[in-house]
This record gives C-alpha cells, structure tokens and sequence, in this order.
C-alpha cells in the first residue's frame, strides 16, 4: 500500500527537467533512441524510439524515464535529457492515393471498385505515429501497477536438483531442499513436482513444504506454477487478479524467480494454497471441509447419484462418513432445487456471491475448463458452502480441442472468442443459476460493470475487462516480466512469440468484450434455457453463417471499433482511424468459405476460407483506416484455414476492382488476427475486398 | 524308443516318476515374478494378490525327451507380492507365496521361500531402466521332502530390466516392451540360474491392455539332475532349462485397483515339468498419505 502511494505520489508530481509538455506525451530529441530494459546504460535495449514517436512517462529515477512508446506498445527506460514535448498534432491531411494499375484478378469479384487502396510506406509510418495517449487511471485491484516480482533461492544435491526439472511425468517423489528464508536463514524443505496434466510440459510446476515452523512469505505450502502451458505466463495472474479485485475467496499470487544453487531456473507463480488461513482471510469461518474434484476423473460436477464409490471416484473428500454425507445431501438439493427459486435455494445453502462472481468470471473469461473439476467447496461448520476457483490457464481464448489426442488437445493454439456463456461441462449449480431470471440478471450486471458498459454502485472493478485497462495491464506485466521470462531456461520464449501471446490476450479482451455486449444488448439471442455446450466432449459444432454484414462507426485512436454483426456476435471486421479523422460511418461484410477469387499466383488451398469486404459510407469522404480481421481456428476439425496455409506467413490482399495489391500485414497466429501496418484508404462507396494468403508475394 | 533310452541305468531313469514329482513340486515354486522395471515413487506403495492353479501330467527328460510323469500335480498358490517406494532412487519389495500340492498321494501347504530385495534406477532420469537384487530365503519347510516348496537353500539374485514405451506422453494408449535379465546363486546344491524374460504389453482400449511375455530359465551347469537330500537314489530337478509363455490381460477397474487375469504354458524344457496354468491377480497402488515432515 505504502509503495503504492510512494508511486502514484511520484507520477502525480512534476519531474524536474522533463518539460511541462511531458503529461502531453514526449519525443526523442535525437533521430534514435535506445529504450532500455532498466535504467541504465547497462541493461539490455528493448525496443528502440525514433523522433515523432510518442512516449507516455510513468516514472523517474536517476534521470531516466521509464516510458510507453505508443507505436511499439513497447514499455522500457530512456535517458530524461534525449526527449522534447511531443508537438501538437498537425491537421489531418489526405494523403494522396497510390492506386497503380495492376494485373487483373484471376477470379471476379462479386463485389468490386474502380480505385485500389492507399499504402504509401511514409503515410504507413505517419499514420502508425502519433497515437493518441491511453488515460492513465489507477487500476483495479492490488496493488495498483506495482507487481513484485520475488526471488526464491534453494539449495539441493546437484543430481535431485536435475532429476527434479528432468524426471518422468508420472513420478510423485519428493526430494529434500534447503531454502533461503526473507530474513537471510535457511530452513528445510522438501520438493516435488506438482500438477496432473501440466506434469507434462517440459516446464513443470513445482510444491515446496517448508519443515515445521517455518514460512516463506507467509506460507509454508509453497505451489509455484511453472507457466508452462500458458504462452502468455499471464492467464492465471490475470485471473487471480480479477478475483482479487472483486474480492473473492481465492488464492493471493506472484511471481517468482526461481534459483537452485545458484542457477537460475526460470520464471513462475507462487500461488497460495487453499486452506484454513485463506479461507479464513477471505471471511468463511474456520473449522470447516474443504472438497475438491479429482483432477483426472472429470465428474466433480455435483451431478447425481452420489453413493459412497462415486463420490470417492469424483472428490477428494474430506475425512469421515458425515462429510461425504454432507456432500451427497448438496447434491441431491441442487437436484430437488426448482429454478423459479434457486435464487433463495442458493442464499440459503451458499455464500451466493461466490457462486454468482465465479459463474461471472468464468463467463468472462470464458473459462470452460471447470463445472466438473478446477474448483474448490468449502463448507462452513454451520453448513453454508462457498465456491473457491482453481486454474485458469485454459481460458483468455485459449482452447480444449475435443479432436486431438491427448496432450495435444490441451496443449496447442486453439483460439476461441465466441463460446457462449453456460460454456463447460454440465453442474447444476451453474445451470440453474443461469437459468434463475434473478441470479441471471445479477450476473449480467456484474458482467456490465466489469465490461465498463454500466456502472454497478458500490461494486468494485468497474471496466476491468476493457481493451484499454487490459493493454495497461499487459504493459506493466511485459515490463515487470520480460527479463526474467525471456531469460527462462525452459520457456523457451523469443520476444517476438512472447509478444504475440501477450497481443493475443488483448485481442481475446476486444473481441470478448464485443461478444458479450451483444448477448447482454439481446442483439445476439441466447437462451439459458437449452442445454449445457460443453466444447470438450466433440460435440457436433454449432452452424457458421456463411455471410455476415454490419454497418457501424469508426472512431480515430490506438483502440479500434470493432464491427460485430447482429445475431451472431462475431467480428466481421475492425477499424482505427488514423489519428485526427472524424468519425466515419463504415460498413463490413465478411463472406465464409473458399474465396471465389485470390490473386494471381496464390494457391486457393494457402488461403483462409474467408473474403472480407470494407467500405466508407459517407458521401464524398474518404478516411484512412488500419484494419483487421479474424479467422477461425477453433478446433482440429472447425477452422477457416487451407490446407496449405503457413500461419506465420499469412498476408492480406486486397481488391480494388482492377487489380490485387499485397499489403504489410502482421498475424497473430494465436489469436487469428490479421492487421493492416498501415493505414488503408477507403473511398466512398468503393468497396475493397480482402483475402489472406500464405503464398509467396511477386 | 524313447522309453527304451530312458531305461538306461541313471538315477532318473530308475526313478523317473518321482523324478518327475519331485521336478514339479520345484517348478511350481519357482519365484513368480522376473526382474521388473518399474519404480515406484517415493512413498508409493504397492500390493497384489493373486490366485494361481498349475497342473502338470508330463515332464521333459535330462535331453529335452517328453514323459508321462508318475502322478499328476495340482497346485494352488496364493502369492503376494509388495513394493514400496523408499525415496525416488529405490523401491523396496517383497513376496512370498502360500502354496498347496498333490500329486498321488503325497502333499505339501505351507509359505514358499520369501524374496526380499531393492530395486534402483541405472538411469536417473527416466523409468524403466532398474537394477535389481535380491534374497531368496527358505521359510523353514523340510528339504526332505519330495513335494517341498523351493530348492530349500537360500540364494541372491542380481540383474537389470528395461522398459520401452511406444510414443506419446498417455500411457494408456501406447504398447511397450520390456525385457530383465538376472543371475541366481544359491548357498547349496542348485546350479546358479540366468532367468530372463521378453514381455510386449498393449491397449485394448483406455483400460485394458493385453500382454505376451517368454520366460526363460537356464541352469548354468547343463540342467542335470541331482540328488534329493535325505533321500539316497532319489533327484529332483532344481536343475534345469525352460521356455515359458505367459499371456494375460489386465483392466483397470478403478484408479489405483487393477484385476489380471493369465495363462501360462511351460513350451519347451529339460530336466522339467511340463505345466500349464491359469491365474488371477488383483492389484492396488496407493501413495502413503500423511505429512511431509
């Protein structure tokens, strides 16, 4: 708390000799300007700003800057004397069109213009620019933008300390360790490996047991997550994150760098055990039982029956015949319990905001990766239950894929926007509260106020899941991890891929957040009432549409608008207005299935099976624009991609009625998303189409 | 013709039908289980039970020659069988097994000979590559008599087994082999042994898997028969050469419980009884719960 005030106290004071200017956003002085990782000459060059970038300042020290270049998203230390106010931006210009003649298409078009888009590289850069500054707020939760970052050092023999990070999966020995307390001394330890399917992963998570009597950081159970299965290293921080700031019982986390004799051995999350202290902290009185499904049977679901032997095969049960009672008596009053009042049912037998917040969370997040396992219940001694959430490492968009065998349908790029909320495996816990009009209501609202759609009083996080308070997030995060993520041993991270992981959860908050709004708008029709989707049983597929249309307004800024088409909730297409146009009236169509046409020399089979088409609607008004779009790739047997597409070497195209034209495009290969480097110019009433690509461009 | 060879005067062809008892009454106590190669982890424990009935009618003479023994034998054992893993480098086992035979009208019951040994790792960083050895000790039975329950001597065994896995990271989808080979040395008369074995295992579907092994047993002196002690001009076979098959299948019946049900067919031999059996063993693993410290 103390450090946080010292921060925030810090940023809200001027800062001798950087300009008045600085809160307008500063510029290098110079052509270029390394932006390093710490302040200092000596720390490695993360990225590296250019004149006419925009940096946003956060903090000094030392006379350095820790900065946010607006153009890279890149966060990193520059030296305070090489920097100016940035000046006012100058009036939007048009920039001249580049349409050249070209080759004519090898197929029709259905849809097609007489003048081809605008991709002059000096209009690219200048659009790529100036960006206008993200409002800086306190976030939400604790503690504020500060994330420690801790440091665990232990000391083993050298052959358990190799068997320990090379040994098989399904070994459960422990081996003893030595490890160094906050105070300086030494206390033992004993170590293993922990996790069921994440034993897998060459970068395993890993349970430390202090001897009696001792602590680290308050605990003497110490569970580091080794992030093995997330790209990002950020799902369950996130998570936890949101939890903590709504105030939920759940687990308080960090990150760790992890040293054994001396070697660094890469980057994880110490995640605090469920038990009697947590619980307690979190306001549920002590003295109760704690359940929790069996990770490797699936059927923790509170589904019946619930004789002795399924019970034992579904949980981990608590000592004692009454405590298994006490569990098959839930059950069989969550089966009795009528929807039309499950909201009294849930305030009798529950702590009703653990349940509703979990369900919320797990909506929004899209977290199907529970109902059946993944989650604690507690039972008070006077006989209320409360949920606990567990592991959150499949959601942000990352997905199950039912086709593939195991581990690789855990374990690979499957990306998913659009599961709609009762997602997951079968409880009725979750479906009746769904389906109870009142606790669905309650939910929605929750889900409004974390969305920043509409402010619940007294509620905290509101606008948590918005695209600006997540890349303020991820920022921080990238900033305060990169060293010691990058420098994993077993990670194996590049900057570039991790990079894209990160980007990947931007784009699963945007489009997420799109998605939703929809369903609570009732522009896009949900029923609760049908039955439960569970995405991990293969089930078969819902219907795409094979055309999809939406007309909207595009805003100027970094965060673009994005076009989501009535019924479906799905992004047709999204745009950002370089910076200083008016808002524009746009409209995108999105047509599913091979493309009719592709350029010439592109293989129909390396192209994703979808054309998109973008026009400005506005009479006599062109605007300039960066544009992206999504492909499907959901599942082994459900994706939008040619059998010959290269991912990394995706490239839009686009049409103009006369001719093809390749443009700079980035792909995210995680989260499916194709983006325009430059701003494109669309004219009025003259529609592009797009296809994408992974052939080579002439 | 056969008959004609064996009625040349040797201590086995002057007594072949006690030959042939005392032979099978060895066999079926040889120890059940080979040199495996699994490790347990640390605190893992381990037990099976099973239920096995043997019979034999025919034995194989000093040169490999098949003969009607005197009686027919039936056994029944009750084994079990133990392991405990005591930290990650070392599993302790043991097994001992609770025997009846007949063959005419003689009959023995009572506890075969007990082994007892530690098993480790040759490769620290993965399963399947042990090193085993071990103590076979006799559990007090009389070593006069013609249906004993092993060869009455203590002895050690040493020897090394491995394992190969198929592909992928699921065990229950993927076959393997595994094959262990050890040397017996026993305090008294019975020539040391090399016993070996070749076992392919493979899934049925997620909770079965079928398996076929060959189990082979060569007395290092040339199979020869030896002399019963306490009993002048009688022999018996603790010397001897095998080829067995064994195939079974197994169902996971709960996690942790698993059921197997098995075969066995003695194929070839000498100085040994030809057998057959059929046997059912119900397993469990369990990891000891209780603290860390």
């Amino acid at each position: 708390m103390r450090w946080t005030a010292i921060l925030w106290l810090c940023l809200a004071l001027p800062w001798p000799g950087i300009p008045a200017a600085a809160a307008e956003g500063l510029t290098p002085r110079v052509r270029a300007l390394h932006v390093r990782a710490g302040p200092g000459t000596e720390h490695p060059v993360v990225d590296l700003a250019v004149r006419g970038d925009r940096l946003d300042p956060r903090e000094r020290r030392d006379g350095w800057l820790l900065v946010r270049n607006a153009r890279t998203r890149r966060i990193g230390w520059v030296r305070a004397r090489y920097l100016r106010p940035l000046p006012p931006p100058s009036p939007p210009r048009q920039s001249p069109s580049t349409a050249q003649s070209g080759s004519q298409p090898t197929g029709t078009g259905r849809k097609g213009t007489r003048k081809a888009p605008g991709l002059p590289p000096r209009a690219a850069s200048r659009a790529l620019r100036p960006a206008p500054a993200v409002p800086e707020s306190r976030p939400h939760g604790p503690p504020g933008s500060f994330i420690p970052l801790l440091t665990l050092r232990l000391h083993m023999e050298p052959l358990d300390a190799a068997v320990l990070m090379r040994k098989e999966a399904d070994d459960t020995s422990t081996f003893p360790a030595r490890v160094r307390l906050e105070d300086g001394t030494t206390a033992r330890a004993r170590i293993a490996v922990l996790g069921s399917s994440s034993r897998h992963v060459r970068k395993r998570s890993l349970l430390l047991y202090l001897e009696p009597g001792h602590r680290w950081h308050g605990q003497r159970r110490i569970a580091l997550d080794g992030l093995g299965t997330d790209p990002s290293l950020v799902r369950e921080w996130l998570a936890w994150h949101l939890f903590a700031a709504l105030g939920v019982p759940g687990p308080r986390v960090h990150y760790v760098r992890l040293f054994i004799n001396g070697r660094y051995q890469g980057l994880y999350l110490f995640t605090e055990w469920v038990d009697a202290e947590l619980l307690a902290r979190r306001g549920l009185a002590s003295g109760g039982r704690l359940y929790q499904p069996r990770d490797a049977t699936y059927c923790g679901d509170l589904r019946p029956p619930f004789d002795a032997r399924r019970l034992q095969h579904c949980w981990h049960l608590p000592d004692g015949k009454a405590a298994r009672e006490a569990l098959a008596r839930l059950g069989r009053s969550l089966a009795a319990a009528r929807v039309e009042t499950f909201d009294a049912f849930l305030a009798t037998h529950f702590h009703p905001e653990t349940v509703l917040d979990w369900l919320a969370v797990n909506v929004l997040l899209d977290d199907g990766d529970t109902y059946n396992k993944n989650y604690f219940l507690y039972r008070e001694p006077a006989g209320r239950w409360a949920v606990i959430p567990w592991d959150y490492d499949l959601s942000f968009g990352r997905n199950w894929d039912p086709y593939l065998p195991y581990p690789r349908n855990l374990f690979n790029d499957r990306f998913q926007y659009y599961y709609p909320p009762e997602s997951g495996a079968a409880n009725p816990l979750k479906e009746k509260t769904l389906r109870n009009p009142r606790l669905r209501d309650w939910i929605f609202r929750r889900l409004r106020h974390l969305l920043g759609l509409h402010r619940e009083p007294g509620a905290p996080a509101y606008g948590w899941f918005t695209p600006a308070a997540m890349q303020r997030r991820l920022d921080r995060l990238e900033h305060t991890l990169r060293r010691a993520a990058l420098a994993d041993p077993r990670l194996g991270l590049t900057a570039a891929r991790w990079h894209e992981a990160l980007e990947a959860i931007a784009d699963f908050t945007a489009r997420r957040r799109a998605y939703l709004r929809e369903i609570l708008d009732g522009a896009t029709p949900w029923d609760p009432d049908r039955a439960t989707w569970d995405p991990a049983q293969a089930p078969p597929p819902p219907p795409l549409p094979h055309h999809l249309h939406r007309k909207g307004r595009a805003g100027p800024g970094e965060e673009e608008t994005l076009l989501t088409a009535p019924g479906w909730g799905l992004v047709v297409a999204g745009l950002a207005l370089t910076e200083g146009e008016a808002p524009a009236p746009v409209s995108a169509e999105l047509d599913a299935g091979p493309p009719a046409a592709v350029p010439p020399g592109q293989d129909p089979e390396a192209c994703i099976r979808r054309t998109w088409f973008v026009t400005a609607t506005a009479p006599r008004r062109t605007v300039r624009a960066r544009l992206s779009f999504e492909y499907l790739e959901e599942n082994a047997h459900r994706h939008e991609k040619g059998s010959r597409v290269k991912e990394p070497g995706l490239r839009l195209w686009a049409f103009d009625g006369v001719r093809w034209q390749p443009m700079p495009t980035r792909v995210n290969t995680l989260s499916n998303v194709l983006r325009t480097l430059g701003p494109v110019r669309l004219a009025p009433q003259h529609m592009l189409r797009f296809v994408a690509c992974s052939g080579k461009t002439p | 013709m056969h008959v004609n060879r064996l009625r040349r005067p040797s201590i086995c062809s002057l007594l072949a039908p006690l030959c042939g008892l005392g032979a099978l009454a060895l066999l079926a106590a040889m120890p059940a289980s080979a040199t495996s190669p699994w490790m347990r982890s640390e605190r893992e424990a381990y037990y099976a039970t099973g239920l096995a009935f043997s019979t034999s009618r025919h034995y194989w003479d000093r040169s490999g020659r098949r003969h009607r023994s005197g009686c027919r034998t039936r056994q029944l054992e009750n084994r079990h069988h133990f392991e405990y893993g005591l930290s990650y480098y070392h599993t302790l086992f043991l097994s001992v097994g609770l025997e009846t035979k007949h063959c005419g009208g003689a009959a023995s019951t009572g506890l075969g000979d007990l082994r007892v040994g530690v098993r480790g790792r040759r490769d620290p960083f993965r399963n399947g590559r042990t090193w085993e050895v071990l103590a076979i000790l006799p559990t007090g039975y009389s070593r006069t008599e013609r249906l004993r329950r092993g060869f009455g001597e203590p002895g050690i065994e040493a020897g090394i087994a491995s394992l190969y896995r198929g592909q992928g990271m699921d065990t229950a989808h993927t076959w393997d082999w595994e094959y262990g080979a050890a040397l017996r040395y026993w305090a008294g008369p019975p020539a040391p042994q090399f016993v070996g074995h070749l076992k392919w295992t493979w899934p049925r579907d997620d909770g079965t898997r079928r398996f076929l092994a060959l189990e082979t047993e060569l007395a290092l002196d040339g199979a020869r028969p030896e002399p019963l002690a306490g009993s002048p001009g009688e022999a018996v076979r603790a010397r001897h050469d095998l080829l067995r098959l064994r195939a079974g299948i197994s169902r996971r019946l709960a996690p942790g419980w698993r059921l197997r049900l098995e075969a066995t067919r003695t194929l070839w031999g000498r100085n040994t009884g030809e057998r057959y059996s059929l046997g059912v063993v119900l397993s469990h693993h369990w990891q000891r719960p209780g603290r860390w410290w």
